[in-house]
């Protein structure tokens, strides 16, 4: 296998992610405002990509566990990871974005509604599958502990969705706070279509450099476990003072 | 060794409880710990007995879910490596270690709950609506984090910080037992069938056991 | 709501967007950027 450092690191997927971004943004600008929410409908177009590629990124976290657990492939392994740090991201814009819309339609911040909550919930699950990564340097033992949790929350989200929309449902606040938006007509529809195409194509790019920086690091880790030996400093030891410490 | 399964699981259960008979961790730690968490509750939000009537029974649950947690990690602390190796090497099922495990907790989260619950009502004058139903409802809360908690401390096992992260990790996954559980006792206020809850906690239990008992051999390999 | 308030909070959103956008990209870039000159060196 050549040594990854050898090879240059590929240009191509910033230019692509930039690329992405302008269309979006250029999409969402010269689309006709909403008759009803006005210019405020134009959050939508940057509002929904995140969403979706929130949720995307996470079921190809949670897929490229069990393909690790099946496989043992270190590859699938660094997906998970990459799509995991790249799902935190598209979570936190998503709370952010969703924060930005309730307080310039509704007034207020947050809203507790089923889709907001279960966000925030799967931002801490993320959170937990990221921080239970940091727990050990051992390539092997990290990803299957991570692939498990991935297959545990694969199994709990759905559970965690239907309790969440469920206590929403019996909470209805009779106000119609809908959070889907308005209703679309064709160009918004396009518009959105643009948007969340280019966004998927932005998350791709994305994929390959952090999957790259992945490589890089587990090939450091590796260097540095293979190099690990016997210290000069181990034979020094503390001086004995007598005192029976 | 050809001890059945249902043995193997009995006896990682008793080793688990006598150990916490002698240890007395959960008695004299995660107990105190839990109640004292729902003394300080009133001491912030203040003791306007109205406000801790509403609120007594969630905080409850939530300080179950967030502290009862802490019982399924003592219990993967307090066993040593060479432990661990020695259960493995004795060709006891890895699975049956997990079941076994999750029950010694379960014991232990029953005894938790029932004692906090008494704290909760004593402190926040919560009215007892429905409570013929708590007995149910705590088993089932009790069976769903117990498999949660095992299982979660069995991910995380020896690695760094695991103290602060299974509960990072239970938290969010054991929503479905906290709304479950709070509803169950919202729907019998209001006079509606609390069924459907039970019905979520039982089947998130029952994942969570064979998501347990299906990764408990690869969690064991990775030591 | 007034229009250019409400272009005010669309700007805001897109601002927050496209700046949470580039540090998150710049950051995996100069991460990779760092992880290939220790491999260069290390190993």
């Amino acid at each position: 296998m050549t040594s990854p450092e050898q090879k240059p690191s590929p240009v191509w997927p910033w230019i692509v992610m930039a690329a992405a971004g302008l269309v979006t943004f250029v999409a969402a600008m010269t689309v006709p405002p909403d008759a009803v929410q006005g210019q405020l409908s134009r959050i939508l177009y940057v509002h929904v990509p995140a969403a979706w590629l929130a949720y995307f990124a996470f079921g190809v976290t949670m897929f490229s566990s069990s393909m690790y657990l099946w496989k043992k492939d270190i590859r699938w392994d660094r997906m998970a990871h990459a799509s995991a740090e790249v799902g935190v991201f598209f979570t936190a814009l998503l709370i952010g974005l969703g924060m930005i819309w309730g307080k310039s339609t509704w007034g207020v911040w947050w809203t507790w509604d089923a889709r907001l909550t279960l966000t925030a919930i799967m931002f801490f699950v993320y959170l937990g599958y990221l921080a239970l990564r940091r727990t050990t340097d051992d390539l092997e033992v990290r990803a299957k502990r991570a692939a498990i949790l991935g297959v545990l929350a694969i199994v709990q989200v759905p559970l965690v969705h239907f309790s969440v929309v469920w206590w929403r449902s019996l909470h209805q606040p009779p106000s119609i706070i809908k959070p889907e938006g308005p209703d679309m007509d064709a160009s918004m529809i396009a518009t959105l279509l643009i948007a969340v195409v280019s966004f998927t194509v932005m998350y791709v790019a994305m994929m390959i450099k952090r999957i790259e920086l992945a490589r890089l690091e587990d090939s450091i880790l590796i260097a540095e476990q293979s190099s690990a030996g016997p210290t000069a400093g181990d034979a020094v030891a503390a001086p004995d003072l007598g005192g029976g410490v | 060794m050809t001890s059945s399964f249902g043995t193997q699981v009995s006896a990682i259960a008793r080793r688990d409880l006598l150990r916490e008979r002698r240890a007395g961790e959960v008695l004299w730690v995660t107990l105190p710990f839990g109640a004292i968490a729902l003394l300080l509750i009133p001491l912030a939000v203040g003791p306007d007995a109205p406000t801790l009537q509403a609120i007594g029974l969630g905080m409850f649950w939530v300080i179950v879910m967030l502290f009862g947690v802490l019982i399924s990690i003592r219990q993967t602390n307090a066993e040593t490596q060479p432990q661990r190796d020695a259960v493995a090497l004795l060709g006891i099922d890895p699975a049956a270690v997990y079941l076994g495990r999750a029950l010694a907790s379960f014991s232990l989260l029953i005894v938790f709950e029932v004692v906090l619950a008494v704290v909760t009502v004593a402190l926040y004058d919560v009215p007892l609506v429905g409570w013929i139903w708590m007995p149910l409802v705590m088993l089932l809360v009790g069976v769903g984090l117990s498999l949660l908690g095992t299982l979660a401390a069995g991910i995380v096992s020896t690695g760094r910080s695991a103290t602060a992260l299974v509960p990072l990790l239970v938290a969010p996954l054991s929503v479905p037992l906290l709304i479950a559980a709070t509803q169950t006792f919202e729907a019998l206020r209001l006079g509606r069938s609390s069924l459907m809850w039970a019905l979520m906690m039982a089947a998130t239990s029952l994942l969570l056991a064979v998501a347990g008992v299906l990764t408990a051999r690869p969690l064991q390999e990775t030591g | 709501m007034d229009p250019s308030v409400e272009w005010n909070w669309v700007m805001f959103a897109y601002g927050v967007t496209y700046a949470a956008l580039v540090l998150f990209t710049t950051s995996i870039a100069v991460r990779i950027t760092r992880a290939r000159r220790k491999l260069g060196e290390g190993a």
